[in-house]
Order: structure tokens, then C-alpha cells, then sequence
């Protein structure tokens, strides 16, 4: 990596260059003019969590294993089959790339769509705990920004092999605390700040 | 690519006491510094001659490092080739070639490997039972190990570490490598198939002919062996499908080489329109914005930007390309913060300025913003990053391997509800302290219900604002041990174990040659606690976890051991650790199980794939 801060400035080789071969030592840092790759065609990663103790580089199966010095990410449902799909963002090989989950299995999974009312309309900041086949899960409801992309505030959550939540804890961005039983899965449910029943909307998946 | 070097001799970045500091801060932090002053400055400052900062570098050490970088690049392009080359024709006497007389190999055994099988993605990793054998043994076992990739797609060898060997204290032909081969490619049924081996190899030669030669491998130790095969893709493009393929946004590949940017564009997703589906809104550094609204009809994004009122040129005196959806009046629906405008959504159908911008004043090219309630009144409040301020308030160079503050203090604008927000970052203590940021991440680190706040910073350490719960906020980075001097440049957090205690995974560079050279110093040759930020400078990827059952993991690349708190860092332990040089990350549950996995961009500038990489 050859970029000095003074740009203008050069310096004698310590020892041999190979040129031909393209190793560039004393060049100051001018890689838009000269075309000199840096951290270059490095391809996204995407790894799977195995057990909460380790993950898997399941790049390579992924295609969304693009090089292309890709900036941002931006997570939500965008088929409408209630699975996380990818919106890359990119400098080059092309800015915006849609990538729609494919992976393989039955889990399950539920649409979780909150609605304040002490809170902050859109619930931003709620907590909900859910306890389904023996696992817990926990998400916090906020609208991801990881560089200089937001991805919407969903709660789109894989309860795995579980066909129904046992109990959903919802703590609300003001602090309430509301515990639900006995919620179904593949479907969106909707919750209200302070009504204590929830309801059901789109139980099948749409195309 | 090895003009690293040049920057660790070349460097006229002074102000601070560089005298003991050379390499790493020139091999890593300058890349930085200088790619930021480059893109600041669209043209040369007065040149100047001077190498007077590294008179005190030890000429030895110097010549040392260059020569194992020179090594490291005429190996990787003459016998990585050769190796390739050969293993993709399985030609058993190219392979022989790269060998010694008398080579001297170590392979694990293959018959009790470990599996681990996730999502139809099956990987194996022999790493026990190792034997010796010779030249021919070890081409077997390498045809062998690559047996079931039927067309070779990737072939990579890489020199992840180099050091000469020494005897009486004088240099010889010997040099010891840690190495990585990686091949990848389809299997005779089509699926997808990958092959690392890692592993120590001892090679000798005199000069570069000897290598370009290509027999120069002494011994090859192999520490594991790791296959990964997957039945089918995990996901699937449809860029062009969902009409996003044609957008009218520059892009550096095509740009030409004088329109070269690192970043281009700011995007923010969500249901515009209350349809069920996503829309996208794009600000663009080049001053467009973009509407993309979902046609459920023709099943593609239509460009609804004239139609929903918004202007087609970004208006902005500040460089501020910022998109993010927020529903800032509790009305139920998205409104829009693009450029600098703050637009209320006008029953899905439009989007209208808010009058005097709803009191928002941004400063010079935010970088980013992130919206929660933090004082939990019932309205959402909106936090907007910076690197610098337009005019920079220093007369020297900051000393980069310090705590960097002269950046620009970042805002926190309170939701008055009325239409207007006040700026309450200083009430708040919430600036993050000038650090140059670049992304932040709200979660709950506690068990109360106000959200705290990651951020991650350039060129210093990072800030945890912790929300107090009375309006203001408490940096406690340090003390809970996730404030490690790096350079970042994104963030993410989620709960990847259900404990209610999020992690957080830093974006951050890493370079390839930053590691190796660093390989060639110690704390040795630096004053106090600046080498544990050398190391941080190229320490990749972290994450971070306060879990109660996970045991103290403090590594030695950077972290505060000595100053450890709540927070382990576990980013090699969990194997997310290698991404490059890092930006967003993303936790996501792709599979659907209840665990949260991962997605994490990286690249810096790709010009040439024939070209070699830096």
C-alpha cells in the first residue's frame, strides 16, 4: 500500500522491484491514475451462526459474495415471503444489488408488527423476549444502520422448528412491560401498546 | 502489493513524536489518513523532500521488511501461480517442481475429521493425527484433498506471515512462512465447494530467480484442512428482475478513473406507501435523489421521485447526502430525511419539506444518522454522525495513534413535537468527544428500557454512550472494554445468544501486509500503549460479547487487557474475524432459526483483476 502522505514525494528503493510482474513499491499513492488495486475485489462475507458459540463463512454458497467495494447493507423482506432478503450497496459492479433468501429448511417464522401509543408510534426501541420450543430469542426493534444504509425496523424472526410462541415478552420503548401467550407462527401478528390481544393479519405468505 | 513500504519510508506527516513509531503508523494509519487527505484535497500541497522523520528508523529493520514484503510478492505471484496452475490440471510433476530435494511434509489425518452442518452447508476440518511424508506423499494428498472440485472456479496462495531465519545473528537463505491455500469451485454435480489449507512452510532461496524457479519449498506442515460444500445457493440476484439494475447512479467501474469516489450514495428502505412492501429512497454524492417505489403490478421498483414531489437535484450547502425514514410525527407513516431536507409523507402519495426544516441545521458532509426516542417522551429523536468539521480547527497533523479528537462533535436532535427539534448533543454529553465517526448502532447494552448508543470512530477509539435515563448520556467505552483503538467503520448489534445481551460487531480495516509487517515488531520498539494501537490498526473485524458464560478472551491485537471490563472480544474465537477492509455489517437471521447470523461488506478500491492487490 503505497500512499504517503505527501503525495508528491518518492522514494529509493530499499531493494529490488519486481515491475514486470506488477509490484509497485515507489509509487506515491495515485491508484485512480495508475489504476493500483487496494483491499481490492475483497468479496462480502456472510456467516452463519452455528450455535451462539461459533459461525460458519457461508460466503461461498451465498452469491451475495460480491467484490465489488461494496458500502452498505440494507436487511428486509422485500418478496414478501417473510424472509430476510439483502439490498447491497456498492462503488462499483453495479450500486444497488437485490439478493432474496433462499436458504433451504422448514423454519418457521413470524412478522411481529408493533404499534406505540405512550411509545413513540413505530415502537423504535421496544424489546420483545420469545420463548418458543424451548429456545429464547431476544431482538431489539430499531431500524439498523451499519454505514450509510438503513434498513427498515422489522421484527422478522425465525423461531426455527417451533409452530407456536409459548410467550412473548414486549417491553415498550417507555419502559411497560406486556407478556402474550400462545401466538402462531408464518403469519404477522400485530401488537398494540397496552391492548391486551393481539391480532392477526396476512397468514399466508404473498407473492 | 508492496508499496506499503514506501509509506513507512516516505512519510512527512510530522506533529507528533514519530521517532519510535515509523512502520506500523505508516503502514496502516497512513493508508487512512492519506486516502482522506487525498480525497479532501483535490490537489498536491507544496511537495517536499523531507524523510527527516525516519532518520531514527533502524536502517536494518528497514531493509528487513522490505525484503520480506519483496519475498512475500514474488512468492505469492511466481509459486502461488505455479501451484494454481497446477493443481487446477492436477499435473503431479508441476506440483513436484515447487519441491525441495528432500522436502519434508506434515498432513493431518482424514479419518476422524470434525463436521459441522448448517443450512445444506456441510464443512469438514481435519486438523489431528498428522503424519510425515515425502514429496509424493504430500502431491497425493493435495489431489486428493481437491478430488471432489471437478471445474476449479478461484485459486488463491497467501502469505500470511514471513520471517527469515537467522543463524549467529546473520541472515540466511531460510524463511519461514505461515501460509493459505485456497481453492474453490463446482462439484461433477454443480454445487458449490470450497478448500482451505493452512498451514507453516519453510522455503529457501537465494534470490528472486530461485523463485520465480519455483523450487524453493524445504517443508509444508499442514495445521488443518478445511472443506466446505454447499447442496444449493443460499440466495438468490434479482437486481435486474426487480428493475434495479438500471439505476442512474455513478459507479466507479464505469466512471473512469478521474470520477474515482469512496462512497456514492446513502440508501434507506422501508413501506412508503403502506402497501406492505419495501420502497427505497437513494441521496446520491453527486446531488440526485431517488424514490423507488414497489409496482405490485408489474412487479418491479418504479422511480415515483418527480411523481412524489420531491426535487430531482439534492439541494444541499453541506456535502450532506443523509436517507433515513422516520415517522417523526407519530402520524403512522415513514417521513424522510434526504440530503438535508426533512420531508413529512403526506398520505403514502407524497412527500412535503417541513417547514424551516423542522429547526434542523446539519453541519458540513454528516456521515450517517440513526433515529431512536432516547428520553422515551413518546417521539423519536434523530442522531447525526461526522468525520470533520468543513474547516479543520488545528494547525498540526493530528497525532494519529493518539485518541484523535479533532473531528467534529456529532448531534443529537431532540424531538420537541411540535414539528421542530432542538440540537442537545452537549446537554446530552452525547457529541461522542470529535472522533471522526462514521457509523453507530442503538441497543440496549442494559437492562434499563433507554437505548444506548455504539459509535464507531476513525482514527481513535470508539464511544458507548450509555443512556443515563435522566436526558443524558455516559462514554463508558473503556471501562466496559469495547472502546479498542481501531479504525472503524461500521457497526451492528444483536443478541447472537438470547441472553438480552447484545453483541456488537465493529466494522473495521485490515490489511493483509498491515498484518505480516506487523508480524516483525513488538512493544518492544514503542513507548507505552502504543503498540496495543498499532495492532489495533489492523486488527479486522471485532465483536464484541458481554455474556456471562464466555471466558476471558483478551487477545493481543489491540485490546485493552489491562484495562478489560465487561466485554470480551471474541472475533477470532467465533470466526468473523477476516473480512477485509471492512464497512456495514449487518446481523441477520437468514436461515430462520432464532439465531442471528451475519453479513458484512468490505473492499476498499478494485481497479484491474489482473493487476495485483494492496
Amino acid at each position: 500500500m503505497s500512499q504517503p502522505l505527501d503525495r508528491t514525494h518518492r522514494t529509493e528503493p530499499l531493494g529490488k522491484i519486481d515491475s514486470a510482474a506488477g509490484e509497485f513499491w515507489t509509487h506515491t499513492f495515485e491508484m485512480p491514475k495508475r489504476g493500483d488495486n487496494l483491499s481490492a475485489f475483497e468479496p462480502n462475507k456472510l456467516f452463519l451462526n452455528v450455535d451462539g458459540k461459533r459461525f460458519l463463512n457461508a460466503s461461498f454458497a451465498s452469491q451475495a459474495d460480491i467484490d465489488s467495494d461494496s458500502r452498505s447493507v440494507m436487511v428486509g423482506d422485500f418478496d414478501g415471503d417473510r424472509a430476510p432478503d439483502l439490498l447491497v450497496g456498492s462503488v462499483g459492479g453495479g450500486p444497488l444489488r437485490l439478493f432474496l433468501n433462499r436458504f433451504p429448511g422448514e423454519h418457521h417464522r413470524v412478522n411481529i408488527t408493533l404499534r406505540g401509543v405512550e411509545s413513540n408510534r413505530s415502537a423504535i426501541g421496544a424489546r420483545v423476549t420469545i420463548e418458543a420450543s424451548g429456545q429464547t430469542i431476544v431482538r431489539d426493534h430499531f431500524a439498523a444502520n451499519g454505514f450509510m444504509g438503513q434498513s427498515p425496523a422489522r421484527l422478522n424472526i425465525g423461531v426455527g422448528s417451533a409452530r407456536t410462541i409459548e410467550k412473548l415478552t414486549m417491553r415498550w420503548p417507555t419502559g411497560r412491560l406486556q407478556v402474550f401467550h400462545d401466538l402462531p407462527v408464518d403469519c404477522d401478528v400485530v401488537i398494540v401498546e397496552g391492548s391486551e390481544k393481539f391480532e392477526l393479519a396476512r397468514q399466508d405468505a404473498a407473492n | 502489493m508492496l508499496g506499503y513500504a514506501n509509506s513507512l519510508l516516505s512519510s512527512n506527516c510530522a506533529a507528533v513524536d514519530m521517532k519510535q513509531l515509523w512502520i506500523p503508523i505508516l503502514i496502516v494509519l497512513t493508508i487512512i489518513t492519506a486516502i482522506s487527505w487525498w480525497y479532501r484535497n483535490s490537489t498536491p500541497t507544496q511537495p517536499s523532500r523531507s524523510t527527516s522523520n525516519f532518520s531514527s528508523l533502524d536502517e536494518t529493520k528497514q531493509k528487513e521488511i522490505w525484503d520480506a514484503e519483496h519475498a512475500t510478492f514474488e512468492i505469492e505471484t511466481y509459486v502461488g501461480q505455479k501451484l494454481i496452475s497446477a493443481l487446477q490440471n492436477r499435473t503431479a510433476d508441476r506440483l513436484g517442481d515447487c519441491f525441495r530435494r528432500g522436502f519434508e511434509g506434515d498432513i493431518p489425518g482424514r479419518s476422524h475429521p470434525s463436521t459441522v452442518e448448517k443450512s445444506s452447508i456441510n464443512e469438514t476440518v481435519c486438523s489431528a493425527d498428522s503424519e510425515n511424508v515425502d514429496a509424493g506423499g504430500f502431491i497425493e494428498f493435495l489431489i486428493e484433498g481437491i478430488g471432489d472440485i471437478r471445474e476449479m472456479q478461484e485459486g488463491r496462495f497467501r502469505v500470511l506471515k514471513i520471517a527469515r531465519s537467522k543463524k549467529n545473528g546473520k541472515n540466511t537463505d531460510e524463511w519461514q512462512l505461515s501460509v493459505l491455500l485456497t481453492v474453490g469451485g463446482l462439484t461433477s454435480q454443480g454445487s458449490r465447494i470450497t478448500y482451505d489449507l493452512a498451514g507453516r512452510m519453510s522455503c529457501r532461496f537465494s534470490n528472486d530467480d530461485d523463485i520465480i524457479a519455483g523450487k524453493i519449498i524445504e517443508s509444508w506442515r499442514v495445521d488443518s484442512e478445511t472443506t466446505r460444500r454447499s447442496q444449493k445457493p443460499l440466495m438468490e440476484e434479482a437486481t435486474a428482475r426487480f428493475g434495479l439494475d438500471r439505476l442512474p447512479i455513478a459507479d466507479n467501474w464505469t466512471s473512469g478513473r478521474d470520477r474515482i469516489r469512496q462512497y456514492r450514495f446513502q440508501t434507506a428502505v422501508e413501506d412508503f406507501n403502506g402497501d406492505g412492501f419495501l420502497d427505497i429512497a437513494i441521496a446520491t454524492a453527486d446531488d440526485k435523489e431517488f424514490l423507488l417505489q414497489w409496482n405490485s403490478a408489474s412487479k418491479k421498483y418504479d422511480d415515483i421521485t418527480a411523481i412524489a414531489g420531491l426535487p430531482l437535484q439534492l439541494v444541499t450547502n453541506n456535502r450532506a447526502y443523509l436517507a433515513c425514514w422516520f415517522d417523526f410525527d407519530n402520524d403512522g407513516d415513514a417521513d424522510l430525511l434526504l440530503g438535508e431536507t426533512l420531508y413529512e409523507n403526506v398520505k403514502g402519495e407524497k412527500l412535503r419539506a417541513v417547514s424551516n426544516n423542522g429547526g434542523l441545521e446539519l453541519e458540513f458532509n454528516p456521515m450517517g444518522c440513526v433515529v431512536a426516542d432516547y428520553d422515551a417522551d413518546g417521539l423519536l429523536d434523530l442522531y447525526v454522525l461526522y468525520q470533520r468539521p468543513e474547516i479543520e480547527n488545528h494547525q498540526t497533523t493530528p497525532g494519529w495513534v493518539s485518541d484523535d479528537t479533532t473531528g467534529a462533535g456529532n448531534q443529537l436532535w431532540r424531538n420537541r413535537g411540535d414539528g421542530t427539534f432542538i440540537e442537545m448533543s452537549r446537554t446530552a454529553r452525547a457529541t461522542g468527544g470529535n472522533r471522526h465517526s462514521f457509523a453507530a448502532a442503538w441497543l440496549h447494552a442494559n437492562d434499563d428500557h433507554y437505548p444506548d448508543l455504539y459509535i464507531a470512530n476513525d482514527f481513535s477509539r470508539n464511544s458507548f454512550l450509555i443512556n443515563q435515563g435522566d436526558g443524558t448520556f455516559h462514554d463508558s467505552a473503556t471501562e466496559a472494554g469495547v472502546g479498542d483503538f481501531s479504525t472503524s467503520m461500521g457497526v451492528a448489534a444483536g443478541d447472537i445468544d438470547a441472553d438480552g445481551k447484545p453483541e456488537i460487531y465493529v466494522a473495521n480495516m485490515y490489511s493483509k501486509m498491515g498484518r505480516r509487517i506487523i508480524d516483525h515488531v513488538s512493544s518492544d520498539d514503542y513507548s507505552e500503549g502504543i503498540h496495543r494501537k498499532i495492532l489495533g490498526s489492523c486488527a479486522g473485524n471485532r465483536l464484541y460479547s458481554n455474556s456471562d458464560e464466555r471466558g476471558s478472551n483478551s487477545d493481543e491485537r489491540g485490546s485493552n487487557s489491562d484495562e478489560r471490563g465487561s466485554y470480551h472480544e471474541l472475533s477470532e474465537q467465533l470466526g468473523v474475524n477476516a473480512v477485509g477492509w471492512a464497512y456495514a455489517p449487518a446481523f441477520i437471521d437468514f436461515d430462520g432459526d432464532g439465531l442471528l447470523d451475519l453479513y458484512a461488506t468490505t473492499g476498499f478500491l478494485s481497479f484491474d483483476r489482473r493487476k495485483p492487490d494492496g
